[in-house]
């Protein structure tokens, strides 16, 4: 019995120990002048990261590329996961993005430069959608346009 | 003995290691990406091409529907997306719905294979199985 309290306690301590480690920056001080507050915060970001997802599916430009994503929900939810975490820590927001670098997501595809620009088109309708402001678009738009490279032709 | 230790001791880590990541699972705090509800996609495809007004029509009966965070038509027309919460509406009511009352046959649209963004299968399984564990 006294075993089993002290692998008990010890299970919680290292149970506690491991949440006080959080993904986010939860501490982070959001600037009110930054793209993130903006954009207007995690709930935005989060709308026009659907939006987008939608877009891109009804696109039949790209939409064959997210085949496998639409048809398992585990998968999607990690690439809408990752895009949210993407914008929101681009914006300077208090995410992080955990996922793969874009050149190692991106390998193997042979993503043509029509293909990158169709995607472009979609995140842009889905910022209009929303009435975003043409400032805050460009912004966004010129953080993420530097990864082109990384994704195009790869 | 020996076998006898090395059971006791086996089960003894598997049994910690259990409650570690039951532990792990529902006193983490959740990301801000992972307290969002949880979203489906589907791909729908409409038998003929939509007159301007149809097309509202169908896109004005899928945004009414509770659950739907957003619905999209591609240019051409025939093709529409919608991303919607699994717990508040099915994508059999859905295509229902989008069915106008059966002016349209709708069915889902479906791909050849092709390559897609990897997906690290680590990511996919701590995903899965922190979903399963994590109760509160």
């Amino acid at each position: 019995m006294r075993k089993f309290v002290l692998y008990f306690v010890l299970a919680l301590a290292v149970g506690m120990s491991l949440t006080a480690c959080n993904d986010d920056k939860v501490l982070y001080e959001i600037d009110p002048n930054s793209l993130y507050s903006r954009l207007g915060g995690f709930d935005a970001i989060s709308a026009v990261t659907d939006q987008f997802l939608a877009n891109v599916a009804a696109d039949n430009v790209i939409n064959a590329r997210f085949a496998a994503t639409v048809a398992n929900p585990a998968r999607l939810q990690l690439l809408r996961n990752n895009l949210v975490d993407q914008i929101c820590e681009a914006a300077g927001g208090p995410c992080r993005y955990k996922g793969l670098n874009m050149r190692a997501a991106h390998t193997g595809m042979n993503i043509t430069e029509q293909e990158f620009n169709a995607l472009v088109a979609d995140l842009v309708a889905a910022l209009n959608r929303f009435n975003v402001p043409e400032k805050e678009k460009n912004e966004l738009l010129g953080i993420l346009g530097p990864m082109k490279p990384d994704i195009v032709g790869r | 003995m020996t076998s006898k230790w090395f059971l006791k001791s086996t089960g003894t880590a598997a049994a910690l290691s259990s409650l570690v990541l039951f532990l792990y699972a529902n006193l983490r705090q959740p990301t801000l990406t992972e307290q969002m509800l949880p979203v489906h996609l589907k791909i729908f495809e409409l038998d003929r091409t939509p007159q301007a007004h149809e097309q509202q029509a169908v896109l004005a009966v899928l945004k009414q529907q509770l659950g739907v965070t957003a619905v999209s038509f591609s240019q051409e027309g025939k093709t529409f997306s919608v991303t919607y919460c699994p717990d508040k509406i099915t994508a059999e009511k859905l295509r229902a719905a989008a069915s106008l009352n059966e002016a349209f046959k709708v069915s889902e649209k479906t791909f050849p294979p092709s390559p897609a963004c990897p997906v690290p299968p680590l990511d996919e399984v701590k995903h899965k199985v922190l979903g399963v564990l994590r109760i509160f």
